[in-house]
């Protein structure tokens, strides 16, 4: 491997986005660009369109108008599982583990070639290794979080979109997963999109931060400048100073 | 980028054949548990020679129950019409017969490929769908098929069945005998192969994703599975499997009739599924010999209301034993486990 500096590339664009479930349009003329091996936060209030913008990327909604590319190629038309090939992985809001699989088989079910092989997840995430044979019913919230994350991580994907992955754990399991996914960020130099209620815990962990309201962008810049501005962030997120976890 | 894990790991390649080598080992591993269905059948040869008619239906209708697995226990679909693909190995296998085709073996080769065909053909059109229009849509084959075969009496036989089957001796050695010998060492020679088979296909890594088809055809999608191609492919296979079923049946009784196409046929090898156990691979073990066994009991006793005692065991299970008798015995085996 080259030890020269790579120029980062455009990773994922959204160009004048127009996307919603069947007529009902949600995302307004949205335009987002990120960077290979950038990290996004998206915060927001309840029902401003925050999954509606990660599940647009994957493929879910309806694109009404406008562009979607990753990696240079138009992929408003590509199917979901093409998209996943093509580096994309969702862990959804809802973990959606396999219930009636055991942790392995969830990790391996979607495995395809590429750095990230089983071993390597469960170095990741040690706890999975323990609970390996367990079936997917069997997890607490904070396992079955990791495990969702182990198992996006063996579809070898170069761009991770992450739904509220912190929501309803403990505390001592956020700082253990924001511990992976920091190491993600920075050992791996994973390309990230984090929709987030912790919008501190959010805004510290990314380099850049978006805000939507009533699907479009009120704000974009970066994390920092945001998170010094108690002003902004209660009149954009409708959030004390204070608010953490 | 380098990370830490990768520079003390040993090589990449290595370590993930080794891993896989690994988990496909612990995958296909044999339970000692599994040989008690196989010494049960070899045991029955020497216990119950008067039945052997009996246990080679049993254990051809055994491979039918486990290709209805493979589509509703494992893939999550719902089939009233896979004696569409039963009733075409049945009628590949009879007509080869009776139009001097009489080998056993290729007979049966060919009936698997002609009704995983059929499947592959029809799997193509109604998989686009999915709950009660899936339902209805595998109805509807089926309900063609039988049509076709009762309109093709020229050819099949229509109402009266197909006639004049000449059966050849397997492998040109062993001859069909009236007692059944030989008709019941080889349906539990090809039933072991199809039980080999499947078992290498729910463990392999294709069986974990029609599982998890079967639990979340969304996420498997976003996890980058084709599903629609997995979902074809397992029905295909599973069509192959009934036409192996069909034609053990018409190959052991020199007998095709309407039947093997009839919706009673699809009805009851859910009946029978449901009562082992669903999605479990030895369900169809369990739930068809005790179907078949109560029919042929209940029949002798009473041979108008035979069916009513099928029905209460089903109520019974459906009340107070979901998951079948095997879940049953899975559950009791649970509970002695934590008692210990």
């Amino acid at each position: 491997m080259s030890d020269t500096p790579s120029i980062p590339q455009r990773s994922l664009a959204l160009t004048n986005v127009n996307a919603g479930y069947g007529e009902t349009v949600i995302l307004n003329n949205l335009s987002l660009e990120l960077q290979e091996g950038t990290t996004l936060a998206v915060l927001g209030r309840n029902g401003v369109g925050k999954t509606t913008l990660l599940s647009t990327c994957m493929g879910y909604t309806r694109l009404h108008n406008g562009t979607v590319s990753f990696l240079g190629q138009d992929i408003g038309a590509v199917a979901i599982n093409r998209r996943s090939a093509l580096g994309l992985a969702l862990v959804p809001q809802e973990r959606e583990i396999f219930k009636s699989l055991s942790v392995e088989e969830n990790l391996v079910v979607g495995q395809r070639p590429g750095k990230w092989a089983l071993q390597r997840v469960y170095d990741f995430f040690p706890s999975l290794h323990k609970r390996r044979r367990s079936r997917g019913d069997q997890l607490s919230g904070g396992e079955q979080q990791m495990l969702a994350v182990g198992r996006a991580l063996l579809g070898n994907p170069t761009f991770l979109l992450l739904d509220e992955p912190l929501e309803g754990l403990a505390p001592v399991i956020v700082d253990q997963l924001l511990a992976g996914l920091q190491r993600l960020k920075t050992e791996e130099n994973m390309t990230m999109m984090l929709v987030e209620q912790h919008a501190h815990l959010a805004m510290e962990f990314a380099e850049r931060t978006i805000v939507l309201d009533r699907g479009a962008i009120v704000f974009d810049g970066p994390s920092a400048e945001l998170a010094a501005s108690p002003e902004k962030q209660a009149q954009l997120l409708g959030i004390g100073g204070s608010q953490g976890r | 980028m380098t990370s830490e894990l990768s520079k003390t790991s040993p090589p990449a390649s290595d370590a993930t054949t080794t891993a896989a080598m690994d988990n496909f080992a612990r995958a296909h591993r044999l339970s000692p548990l599994e040989a008690l269905p196989w010494l049960a059948a070899v045991g029955a040869y020497f216990v119950f020679p008067d039945y052997l008619a009996l246990g080679s239906q049993i254990l051809a209708t055994i491979i039918f129950a486990l290709s209805v697995d493979l589509l509703i226990g494992y893939t999550g679909i719902v089939t009233l019409g896979h004696a569409a693909l039963f009733g075409t190995g049945a009628y590949t296998a009879g007509l080869l017969a009776a139009n001097g085709w009489g080998d056993p073996v290729s007979g049966l080769l060919i009936a698997a490929l002609v009704s995983a065909l059929v499947g592959f053909i029809s799997g193509a059109l109604i998989l686009r769908t999915h709950g009660l229009t899936l339902l209805m849509q595998t109805l509807v084959v089926a309900a063609l098929l039988y049509e076709v075969a009762n309109k093709a009496g020229r050819y099949t036989g229509g109402g009266d069945g197909l006639q004049g089957m000449s059966v050849w001796p397997v492998f040109g050695q062993f001859r069909f005998d009236m007692l059944g010998k030989v008709a019941y060492i080889y349906c539990l020679a090809v039933l072991f192969v199809c039980w080999l088979a499947m078992r290498i296909v729910v463990h392999s890594a294709f069986g974990r994703s029609l599982m998890g088809i079967r639990e979340n055809v969304a996420r498997m999608h976003a996890i980058g599975t084709p599903v629609e191609r997995r979902k074809l492919f397992a029905y295909t296979l599973s069509a192959g499997l009934a036409g192996i079923s069909g034609a053990l049946i018409a190959q052991t009784t020199s007998f095709v009739g309407l039947g093997v196409l009839s919706l009673e046929r699809s009805g009851s090898i859910l009946i029978m599924l449901i009562i082992g156990g669903v999605g479990q691979l030895y369900g169809a073990f369990i739930g068809v010999p005790l179907y078949m066994i109560a029919q042929d009991r209940f029949a002798t006793i009473a041979p108008v209301y035979w069916y009513f005692w099928i029905g209460l065991f089903m109520v019974f299970l459906v009340l107070f034993a979901r998951g079948g008798v095997l879940g049953i015995l899975t559950r009791l085996t649970q509970r002695k486990r934590g008692a210990s």
